[in-house]
């Protein structure tokens, strides 16, 4: 696969063509599967979309950029893909192309108009760290340690066409109309575009440095405005060992504790107290020093959410919630999850899962210590998902609903559940963030 | 007046190949880099009489391509700059000599140039970012194309049998 990503393929021509050729096999895959239907009556669905997604995947690991970055996002809502692609599309790392140290030169001169030499008493032409799109390079001034992240050119604005060209393949895999997904199209569209803008990243760093201030234990870098532009961000260099490595090799339990609970706060109280948020919280964007204090990196992906929703969603944590039928209602219209056109049967089974679903993935929030290690909790939300998956109903059209502001809010606690699990951490729970919801 | 233009296109270069050899970094780079820091560093210089330049480009596109004797100076400057760099890529190894087919590099390295000029002036990217991508897709392409490749062993191969066969 990492010979298959070593290319940035920009032509556009070139990816329609990509995009072209996994179309005609994924329509290969459906006439195959149908001629088998009829010799064989058993046969089953799932076998079709297990192809269809490899083909799907066969395309976006060529593709790279942006498109690359849509499938993790695919994939990160369980469900829309098979399992064991959802799994291949979260490690997939692009270890894009470097920039050569002249395009380096030249970046630097088309937006801060001077070459890093002038601007920096020292500056590595050769990039410490590839991500996918950008690279950063190791500088100091004035005594200062800096990290300075240049963008690769050309990314932003190949985000429209990407998305243009991968969506037909998705609305055909997926069975669904494009105004079926719309919203979340958009929503997508939005938050990469605000990823490619380093000027945005810089004010939600900033903001966010402020912000974490009154957080224990958690460090974030200062950045450098006078040194950053549209396409490079320069920050404070920051030491500590990666978040993955920590995990597999720290061996006291009260420090693994201590990095899991910095981590915990700092995402309950940007969401409660704020309501914008690090929506991408994988081990990758996070650093721990020497006294196993938590840095965040990367404020890249940020997501604001509307203080109704807010309300609304979070008011679904709270115990009193379920002894009132009508609120709850209210609740899961406002958050799409029940529709007024509903049949009977439709709205019986949405409103089973949904109330299962909430159930299942407040846990956490209500006692005041959790043990994210507990294996159970997370079978059980997998055995929904998987369940949810099985379910013909939920592949038809009308059972794309939910609010576009879930999921970046779905992907940040995947994100947080997942490393608390890996760092096997008991964790406080601050439920008074709760006591001001009324809906 | 043709021969004023000419004039004008040799003194970018000029201006250039003085940038570059003056710049510290410039020597320690391989010779494809100093390829790539030389266009960069032309366009960054053109872009000084942005509208001017452009004019003259917009002037000769289409079939009038084909016309590039108001380039003549700047091509002959080119051609003598960077035989310089071909030669020394030779000696460092990073380029194949190849007894027929060596007199086919130049005239690939100048189109490959004058395609980029072209693509700047056609480029309506936010601060003509399409044209770094191509620029760095157009050097590498050539100099994978100049470096020792499966030419070479075609070839080597093509010999050791005719030789076998006698």
């Amino acid at each position: 696969m990492s010979e298959q990503q070593d290319k940035i393929p920009t032509s556009k021509v070139e990816r329609a063509s990509r995009v072209f050729r996994t179309s005609m096999k994924v329509g290969a895959n459906y006439i195959k599967h149908t001629a088998q239907k009829v010799v064989n009556k058993d046969l089953d669905d799932s076998d079709l979309d297990e192809k269809n997604a490899e083909a799907l995947f066969q395309m976006m690991s060529q593709l790279k950029g942006s498109a690359l970055k849509i499938a993790q996002m695919m994939s990160m809502d369980n469900g829309l893909l098979p399992k064991a692609y959802a799994e291949k599309f979260a490690k997939a790392q692009n270890s894009a192309m470097a920039l050569s140290a002249p395009l380096v030169m030249n970046t630097f001169q088309k937006y801060i108009g001077k070459r890093p030499q002038e601007v920096f008493d020292h500056f590595s032409v050769n990039a410490v760290h590839a991500a996918s799109i950008g690279q950063v390079h190791r500088a100091d001034k004035d005594g200062l340690q800096l990290a300075v992240k240049l963008q690769y050119p050309g990314v932003a604005d190949s985000i429209h066409s990407d998305i243009n060209l991968v969506k037909p393949m998705f609305l055909r895999f997926l069975n669904l109309k494009e105004k079926d997904i719309a919203p979340y199209l958009e929503e997508f569209e939005e938050r990469l575009h605000e990823e490619c803008d380093y000027e945005k990243e810089l004010q939600y760093g900033m903001e966010m440095a402020q912000f974490a201030d009154s957080i224990p234990h958690v460090i974030i870098p200062r950045y450098y405005p006078a040194l950053s532009s549209k396409k490079i961000l320069t920050m404070e260099w920051m030491e500590g060992i990666p978040l993955q490595e920590f995990i597999d090799t720290e061996t006291d339990p009260s420090r693994r504790n201590k990095v899991g609970q910095a981590l915990l706060d700092f995402l309950h109280n940007s969401i409660h107290r704020l309501q914008r948020f690090h929506a991408d919280p994988h081990p990758g964007n996070f650093l721990v020093t020497k006294d196993a204090e938590l840095v965040v990196l990367d404020f890249g992906c940020v997501k604001t959410i509307p203080k109704d929703f807010y309300i609304h969603y979070f008011a679904l944590a709270k115990d009193d919630i379920f002894n009132d039928e009508t609120k709850l209602r209210t609740c899961l219209e406002h958050l799409d999850m029940l529709r007024k056109g509903d049949t009977p049967e439709q709205d019986k089974l949405f409103f089973d899962t949904a109330v299962r679903a909430i159930q299942n993935i407040s846990k956490p929030m209500k006692s005041d210590t959790f043990y994210f290690g507990d294996k159970d909790f997370y079978e059980q939300l997998q055995a929904q998902g998987e369940e949810i998956m099985q379910n013909k109903e939920f592949r038809k059209p009308s059972a794309m609903r939910g609010s576009r502001h879930a999921i970046y809010l779905h992907r940040a606690f995947f994100g947080l559940y997942s490393i608390l699990y890996k760092l096997d951490a008991t964790l406080k729970i601050d439920r008074h963030f709760f006591d001001d919801i009324q809906v | 007046m043709n021969n004023k233009l000419q004039y004008e296109w040799a003194a970018v270069l000029d201006k250039t190949i003085t940038m570059c050899q003056d710049d510290e970094q410039f020597h320690q780079y391989s010779v494809r880099e100093k390829m790539l820091a030389l266009v960069y560093t032309f366009l960054q210089n053109m872009q000084e009489q942005e509208t001017h330049f452009l004019e003259m480009l917009h002037q000769h596109n289409g079939i009038k391509r084909l016309d590039t004797s108001y380039l003549k100076d700047l091509k002959s400057g080119f051609e003598s700059y960077v035989t310089g760099l071909v030669e020394e890529g030779r000696n460092s190894g990073e380029i194949q000599g190849r007894p027929f087919l060596a007199r086919f590099y130049m005239p690939v390295l100048w189109n490959a140039f004058v395609n980029i000029l072209y693509f700047w002036a056609n480029d309506k990217s936010p601060q003509r970012e399409h044209t770094d991508v191509m620029v760095e897709k157009t050097v590498h392409f050539t100099f994978d194309l100049l470096a020792p490749n499966a030419i070479d062993s075609g070839i080597d191969l093509v010999q050791q049998y005719l030789k076998l066969k006698q």
